[in-house]
């Protein structure tokens, strides 16, 4: 069961402080941390586990990496002004 | 009793900041669109930055004067003493020389100030009455915090949420200083609303904070957004650092063989650094060594190749030129957080890609037994990402024990650790583990980045 590990603790260098693995398998908008294989592979099978609860196309998600700085703040300004043109 | 600290009089602090780009031997490669696969223009950066900052970001212009007012509040903390490290020179048994400039006695606790005041100050000078940022642990969201206080701007700060409800000494902080902290996700934005609706418990993301912190300077026309790394204009307000440390370097009588520092982002050592570049590209000090660290578990620079990489598997994103594992990368945990990043500042790996800086790795176990040492010494307890700076700093100072030279190290200490105690606690009770990233994956990654 994907709850199977949600009680285990890791310090999440990324927020600076302990998380469980429930917030990690759940961090990227509900699906896992693209960090997470390296985060719990010293301490469970994450591999096994993502593959047998996320389709490839999931996975292919997750492990998109952060674009570089400026570019994702000119994506970021280019949503937040569709949302503002919505809204108004 | 001999000198172990020396002071620089605030009459006597730099006026300017200097601008690598006047001195680069080739300029930084446009950042390209996607798309249009031109380059991305200050017109795209406009929402969220005054346009001073957006100048500064393509600036040439060698020096850029520190606004008075900028200075002024510069002089609440600097500058900021270069030390000797006497103390650790003699339990290493060294002849050398090991100098320290320690960015850790400000009010927030870092060198993100240095940029948090001045981007604060040209907000101001544009009439902006509100700032907005993300922040993860704290420390950006405090330095951001009191920099507006100082100019009397609004400041809200996305801080996630189970950072908020885990560090509520941090978010008392920034509150203390005038800034509104809200748990993200917030009802506040479209974004922080529909993950609520989703997840009502959603204990909040980095990814997602900084989502929320750009929608609210977006929607309003008296708002912006400030980031506290990566960026050209953040690296040149961080140069303040090794300006004063040249000033200073000269009462010692001294001038750096080696100048060491950590590398995440980029903007702590560029700051120390890039002063100091200069005299080697203009080969007066063609000698000088300039060595970047980065944590063996996160070989991003000394592992990876300088190349396009595509922001995402789909290659719809914009592309820049940075030193990268590839899109399939995935870092393993080390405590270091601010060392995590996929690619670092542009100009970083664009001198490094130029042969005038090297880098090295260091494991993390190895990089705290450093800061337990540095502790007891110096007396300084220091944060993880400059503890790799004191790894590599013994290691040099122990090859001077070994030929006899006397060399002089000079060591960008960017803060102290008192907030990540518990990172300690993991290594002196032996919960730390070392993991090298495999020779194996990275091949892998690297196969997968596009031919540009």
């Amino acid at each position: 069961m994907i709850e199977q590990y949600d009680d285990k603790t890791i310090r999440c260098p990324r927020v600076g402080g302990e998380v469980n693995f429930r917030f990690c398998r759940l961090e990227n908008n509900m699906l896992p941390c693209r960090f997470i294989v390296g985060c719990w592979r010293m301490y469970l099978d994450i591999n096994k586990f993502l593959q047998d609860h996320y389709s490839e196309e999931e996975l292919n998600r997750v492990f998109t990496p952060p674009k570089p700085k400026v570019e994702s703040l000119v994506d970021l300004i280019e949503k937040a002004k569709k949302a503002k043109q919505q809204d108004d | 009793m001999e000198r172990s600290m020396y002071f620089l009089d605030q009459k006597d602090m730099p006026t300017h900041w200097y601008n690598i780009q006047a001195d680069l031997p080739e300029p930084l490669p446009p950042v390209l669109h996607p798309v249009t696969k031109k380059p991305i223009g200050p017109e795209d950066l406009a929402p969220l930055f005054p346009m001073e900052l957006i100048k500064q970001e393509v600036s040439t212009e060698r020096w850029i004067e520190i606004p008075e007012e900028v200075r002024e509040v510069y002089c609440t903390w600097r500058p900021t003493v270069l030390h000797r490290a006497r103390r650790l020179e003699k339990a290493l048994d060294t002849p050398a020389k090991i100098f320290y400039k320690y960015e850790g006695t400000n009010q927030a606790g870092s060198h993100k100030p240095n940029t948090a005041v001045a981007q604060a100050y040209y907000n101001k000078k544009e009439g902006i009455k509100r700032i907005t940022t993300e922040t993860g642990a704290g420390q950006w969201g405090s330095a951001l915090a009191m920099s507006c206080a100082f100019f009397d701007i609004e400041c809200k700060v996305y801080m996630v949420k189970i950072s908020y409800e885990q560090k509520p000494y941090r978010r008392i902080a920034m509150e203390t200083w005038g800034a509104k902290v809200v748990p993200s996700p917030s009802p506040d934005t479209k974004a922080g609303r529909e993950m609520l609706e989703k997840w009502p418990d959603c204990p909040g993301s980095l990814g997602l904070a900084i989502s929320e912190a750009v929608e609210d300077a977006v929607s309003r026309d008296d708002t912006h957004y400030s980031l506290g790394s990566v960026l050209n204009h953040v690296l040149l307000h961080q140069t303040i650092v090794g300006e004063e440390t040249r000033k200073q370097m000269e009462m010692a009588d001294a001038y750096p063989d080696i100048i060491i520092g950590c590398i995440g982002g980029g903007s702590n050592f560029a700051g120390q650094f890039l002063p100091w570049i200069r005299d080697k590209i203009s080969g007066e000090k063609p000698d000088l060594r300039i060595i970047c660290v980065e944590p063996e578990a996160c070989p991003t620079m000394t592992k990876g190749i300088y190349t396009y990489d595509f922001g995402d598997t789909a290659g719809m994103t914009p592309l820049l030129k940075m030193h990268t594992l590839g899109h399939t990368f995935v870092p393993p945990p080390i405590h270091a957080g601010g060392l995590r990043y996929h690619g670092m500042a542009p100009i970083i790996c664009h001198l490094y890609n130029l042969g005038l800086i090297e880098v090295q790795a260091a494991h993390q176990t190895a990089v705290f037994e450093a800061g337990v040492k540095f502790a007891r010494t110096e007396g300084i307890i220091t944060g993880p990402e400059p503890c790799h700076d004191l790894k590599v700093a013994i290691d040099e100072a122990l090859k001077c024990k070994e030929s006899g030279e006397s060399k002089t190290i000079l060591i960008a200490h960017s803060g102290h650790g008192h907030f990540d105690l518990a990172a300690y606690d993991a290594y002196l009770s032996g919960k730390l583990k070392d993991y090298a990233y495999p020779e194996e994956e990275i091949k892998k990654a690297m196969a997968e980045i596009p031919k540009v």
